[in-house]
């Protein structure tokens, strides 16, 4: 395995814990989505995440690190995310998001009206949506590999 | 933000004016209309775009801004809507619309953006939904409905391809730098830009104003008046 790999894992390990217990709260809290739903929904995204695999990782059981795009994916498929939850849940797995106030209130209301649209509309925007979020950086920031920026 | 809503308004408004100015070729050329429709003579022997590829024509300018632009069976509710980040600007809009409707989308998402309060400069996110009548949300507050009004007034005078039928200051963001310096010129742009902000002041909130802005005589009359305040004040 290589040494950036191994670091990865034992990243991941240190906080799949934390990271799980945010994933379930997300998924669970307000309008619950079921792991079924989330895992086609997921997949709906091009990411193919079991239902066993999303009770392993909100159990924190799971040893191969959750990618960045699949956090996301992940965070854009429960009815409860708010902004204030997508940046904690970030900074939970190591992402700085660099928003502005104005971003993170543009976000939030965006996400509320995204949830009050009947399902077609939502995979359509979700999808759009993932792609936007996962290149958020400030302007000024160095490219990045992964576009939210890994924090040391 | 990649997105110019400014540059791409007062550059769509041109070319609806002027359908077949230089640097916009045809798809399928000799005259062929996008649809396979035939174009249509203009008054002077020039052809212009009929009706049915002007959406082709706002869509092919707002490409050229590097604003992607697709059509999708799968809404419902939305008509279309606007994502804009440093990934870059992207419009999607319904194909169930018409294409005149579709134009209209395109039109009213840009006046959005720029009618947007808050500096560009600190935004790296920027978003706008456009919902099918009747399917809007409920309780939207009154400067929602507001901005709703506006963004249509503006986007009627980017589809007449007369952006100047609007006030300047709900379509222009950069002002002009001072061309003289000294107290007289300063005092002329002083009495352009309480007439510009009076101006949009109205046109956000009398629909009659904005009705009468849009006249063409209206706008040639703050025309000739910008231009006398200009010449006595030397600004
Ligand atoms: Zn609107």
């Amino acid at each position: 395995m290589a040494d950036r790999d191994e670091v990865q894992v034992a990243r991941w390990s240190a906080i799949r814990e934390r990271v799980g217990a945010c994933l379930r709260e997300l998924r669970v809290s307000a309008a619950a989505t079921s792991q079924a739903r989330l895992s086609g929904d997921l997949e709906d995204l091009g990411y193919h995440v079991t239902q066993s695999m999303i009770s392993r990782y909100e159990q924190g059981v799971l040893d191969a690190p959750l990618t960045l795009e699949r956090l996301v994916g992940w965070a854009l498929c429960c009815a409860s995310l708010s902004a204030p939850a997508f940046r904690e849940l970030m900074e939970l797995a190591g992402y700085y998001v660099p928003w502005s106030s104005e971003d993170l209130a543009h976000f939030d209301t965006m996400l509320r009206r995204y949830r009050a649209l009947p399902l077609p509309d939502q995979i359509v925007l979700r999808r759009k949506l993932l792609w936007h979020v996962l290149g958020l950086r400030t302007a000024d920031a160095p490219e990045h590999r992964m576009p939210l920026g890994s924090r040391r | 933000m990649m997105l110019e809503p400014e540059r791409a308004a007062t550059l769509l408004a041109e070319r609806l004016r002027r359908p077949l100015s230089d640097g916009v070729s045809r798809p399928e050329g000799d005259g062929a209309a996008p649809d396979g429709g035939q174009a249509e003579p203009g008054r002077l022997g020039q052809r212009v775009v009929p009706k049915s590829g002007r959406d082709w024509l706002a869509r092919r300018t707002l490409e050229e801004l590097g604003i992607h632009c697709e059509a999708t069976g799968a809404l419902q509710d939305l008509k279309g809507f606007l994502i804009a980040s440093h990934r870059g600007v992207e419009i999607v809009v319904s194909d169930r619309l018409a294409p005149d409707e579709r134009l209209a989308v395109y039109a009213h998402l840009l006046a959005h953006a720029l009618i947007d309060e808050a500096p560009h400069a600190s935004r790296t996110f920027f978003s706008r939904l456009e919902y099918v009548e009747g399917r809007e949300p409920v309780g939207r507050s009154s400067a929602e409905r507001r901005a709703e009004m506006v963004a249509d007034a503006l986007a009627q005078a980017i589809l007449r391809g007369r952006l100047d039928g609007a006030p300047q200051y709900a379509y222009r963001r950069t002002r002009e730098p001072a061309r003289n310096a000294g107290l007289r010129p300063a005092l002329g742009r002083l009495v352009l830009d309480i007439c510009h902000r009076t101006s949009l002041a109205l046109f956000w909130h009398l629909p009659r104003y904005q009705k009468l802005r849009s006249r063409p005589e209206i706008t040639f009359l703050v025309q000739r008046l910008e231009s006398l305040v200009r010449v006595a004040y030397a600004c």
